[in-house]
């Protein structure tokens, strides 16, 4: 028997593997798989930056993240403390918006005491291709946005010792500002003295923007380049925290993000300060994809792209009559039914 | 992990980085017999360093009561708790071989296991040290147990005195005191243990120092630091600790005439029980042998001051003269196995420690060398069934440079004035 005409699964699988060329073609994603990419999705209206709880965060896709321990370095945590977190991003013309929201039992905004440390999150951007999850390396870096709940409660006014011991005095401070020695105002107070962020009488972010290229580099990014905002709620045991960002700042530093171009490279960890969590003692996810819904795309943006796939789909069409038109030996297929090898 | 040469174990011990030594270690030995708690040092410390908002708990240096008192609370018996339950969880007898003693070795070999060696125990490693986090109200009573000692066997109606008087070598009852700062340690726990790379020690003089703009405050070196010396600051959100005034080490304080000059706490010592140094390395990390360091003399040489808890593994570079009446299994337990020749050697001094000893507070600067001029036999008296004898020796101090900065004999000189003078009784 010789083979005349195609069967119907051929058809079938000729049709799907055209679809998916177009659709790849128009940047439509193919494959989806929960919890390994965060689709950054088109907001209509404004970008709900402030509003963590907003209805727009309702109609973005949520990508639930499973987080592990971190097992690498000292000082390490060895069962996550977080078991996942949920992600959603929105993007507008300027900027991106990322929704972090996870479950945690206690509200950890405050680091007085020796022994409290606060909740916090960070989102990791690859810089480039060559770099590491663990904090990156010098081949490629990583940029990161930390925000932590005690920065976002010191938004409103930093607090300080007489905030949780009442009692303490409030004259220690020495040199009295107004003087006008150098180290007036901030010389007994080395860390603020020596431009530590942490130190810094008043914050502009509750969201640090850093760069880190290996264990123990991380380094926060000057006064001028933090750029990140944040914003947070916690609400019935659950923390809603939204970072955002211009999306492609000129700063090198600042991983650019395009929608229309790759997927951003992401990681997300997270931190419980009641239970000790902070530094490597974090529940961090896996390199994750951040890929952009893409812009509404008008027949005149691709019209090259039309061209060539009528002109791909014409000649497999003229190559496919050609063979159907050849006796036995046919497209190369051996003789008989050309899917079971067989012989007639 | 790397090995390193702890010379106060007597071995070779793990630690996250390789051996990388200073060409000067800033040491010090202190006099536990002749303290008197006043806390002087403890206020000219915090006067210099500690007097701002966020520091009212921060005490670089504290003088605390032992066998209760510590600061913070009981910091001392709550490690080595910690490190007899890694022993026990480990099936190791922890103990202290005598037969490895030698010129490296001198309180003989460590056979257990440091923080650092039973934190890599732990499988898998989580942490660079075994420590602890004391919290916020274990820093608040600097000299909590203050003058308490374990109570003896009082006669009635005694006032609490013993029955028969107190004897030595051992008090029934009794207590001392415990000065303390950060030990600038040879393998530091503080530095071992930030995940920042924000700790770091010194090439010129061994002064670790947490570097105010990298510092995150994770408080991973106030766990690690088995002294409990590394202090978390709230106002600003980051650890500070003693930087063993090194303005004054480097000769940049205006009263130094740009020689170094000791810190805040040792120069204002009214007891005269400090004594600061700076000892000179070799590049293998071996103590030079300079027998003229009145610090390498008296540790090294004399071998009359101790490391306060050695088996700890850092190789602290504070040395202590055990205290003469307090239990020895107790000394034994805070400073190793040299106890017993230490007291031994603080009972009957040889002509050259005892001269040594006159430099104690003897002068602001550090005194580099010291030359001893010999002097008359001034008394005689038997110790320990022994005769002991005493010569009125001069002791001379010389600076970084040269310089003779202080002049002392052994016996005080003494001008009697004549009768008739207006002032006579």
């Amino acid at each position: 028997m010789s083979r005349r005409s195609m069967s119907p699964a051929h058809g079938l699988g000729i049709g799907a593997f055209a679809l998916a060329l177009v659709l790849s073609i128009l940047g439509v994603p193919v494959t989806s798989a929960q919890g390994t990419t965060v689709f950054a999705d088109r907001v209509e209206g404004p970008l709900p930056v402030d509003a963590p709880f907003d209805a727009a965060w309702d109609r973005a896709r949520a990508a639930e993240i499973v987080l592990s321990g971190q097992p690498v370095t000292p000082p390490k945590l060895m069962e996550p403390t977080v078991a996942s977190i949920r992600v959603r991003s929105l993007v507008d013309d300027t900027r991106i918006a990322i929704l972090l929201e996870w479950d945690d039992a206690t509200r950890d905004e405050s680091v007085l005491a020796v022994e409290s440390f606060s909740d916090a999150a960070a989102i990791q951007f690859a810089l480039g291709s060559g770099t590491s999850i663990c904090m990156g390396q010098q081949a490629g870096g990583l940029n990161l946005w930390h925000w932590k709940a005690d920065w976002a409660a010191d938004l409103a006014g930093r607090r300080d010792v007489g905030d949780v011991h009442p009692g303490m005095p409030d004259d220690v401070a020495f040199p009295s500002a107004g003087t006008d020695d150098a180290f007036a105002i901030d010389g007994s107070r080395a860390g603020r003295a020596a431009g530590n962020l942490r130190s810094a009488a008043t914050l502009v972010s509750s969201v640090e923007d850093l760069n880190a290229v290996g264990f123990g580099s991380l380094t926060s990014q000057s006064v001028g380049g933090q750029n990140v905002h944040g914003a947070s709620e916690f609400r019935d045991g659950r923390w809603r925290v939204v970072m955002s960002r211009e999306l492609a700042p000129a700063d090198p530093n600042d991983a650019a993000l395009r929608p229309g171009s790759a997927a951003a490279t992401v990681a997300f960890a997270v931190w419980d300060g009641s239970r000790g969590d902070r530094d490597g003692q974090k529940s961090v996810s896996t390199w994750l994809a951040l890929t952009f819904e893409p812009a509404p795309v008008s027949l005149l943006d691709i019209w090259p792209f039309l061209v060539m796939l009528a002109l791909a789909l014409g000649m497999s069409g003229v190559m496919v009559w050609y063979g159907l038109r050849q006796p036995d030996a046919g497209l190369g297929w051996p003789n008989g039914r050309p899917d079971g090898g067989g012989g007639p | 992990m790397p090995d390193v040469r702890n010379w106060q174990l007597g071995r070779s011990m793990t630690y996250p980085y390789p051996e990388h030594h200073p060409d000067w270690q800033f040491a010090f030995v202190f006099n536990i017999n002749r303290c008197i708690a006043c806390q002087t040092c403890s206020m000219a410390c915090k006067s210099t360093w500690t007097f701002s908002k966020g520091q009212e708990a921060m005490w670089w240096n504290n003088v605390e009561t032992k066998p209760y008192g510590g600061y913070p609370h009981h910091w001392d018996v709550q490690l080595l708790e910690l490190l007899d339950g890694a022993h026990e969880a480990a099936g190791i007898d922890p103990t202290w071989g005598a037969a490895a003693a030698g010129a490296e070795a001198p309180y003989g070999s460590y056979d257990g296991m440091t923080i650092f060696e039973a934190a890599a125990r732990e499988q898998p490693q989580t942490q660079q040290a075994l420590g602890y986090l004391p919290a916020d109200e274990e820093w608040r009573a600097p000299n909590i147990f203050e003058d308490v000692g374990p109570a003896g066997r009082p006669a009635p109606g005694s006032l609490g005195l013993e029955a028969a008087g107190a004897e030595l070598p051992e008090h029934k009852a009794y207590f001392f005191y415990l000065q303390r700062l950060c030990n600038h340690c040879t393998y530091p726990a503080c530095l071992a243990a930030c995940p920042r790379k924000a700790i770091y020690k010194r090439p010129e003089d061994g002064v670790v120092l947490i570097d105010q703009s990298r510092c995150r405050g994770y408080r991973k070196c106030v766990e690690a630091c088995p002294y409990k010396k590394s202090m978390y600051r709230p106002s600003t959100r980051v650890s500070e600790k003693c930087v063993a005034c090194y303005p004054r080490l480097e000769g940049a304080d205006p009263l130094s005439d740009g020689v170094p000059m000791e810190t805040r706490c040792m120069a204002a010592c009214p007891g005269r029980i400090r004594l600061q140094g700076l000892v000179p390395i070799d590049p293998d990390g071996t103590w030079a042998d300079d027998r003229q360091n009145p610090i390498n003399f008296l540790v090294r040489h004399e071998k009359v001051a101790l490391p306060l808890y050695p088996q700890f593994g850092t190789e602290p570079n504070g040395f202590y003269i055990p205290p003469r009446w307090a239990p020895r299994p107790y000394l034994r337990q805070m400073f190793g196995p040299g106890v017993d020749e230490a007291i031994a050697r603080y009972r009957a001094p040889s002509r050259e420690l005892l001269a040594v000893l006159q430099l104690f507070r003897a002068s602001e600067t550090v005194i580099f060398r010291y030359e001893i001029e010999e002097g008359p036999k001034v008394f005689e008296n038997e110790i320990d069934g022994k005769p002991w004898a005493m010569y009125d020796d001069t002791v001379i101090g010389f600076d970084k440079i040269g310089r003779e900065v202080v002049r002392l004999s052994v016996e005080e000189p003494v001008h009697q004035r004549s009768a008739p003078h207006p002032n006579s009784i």
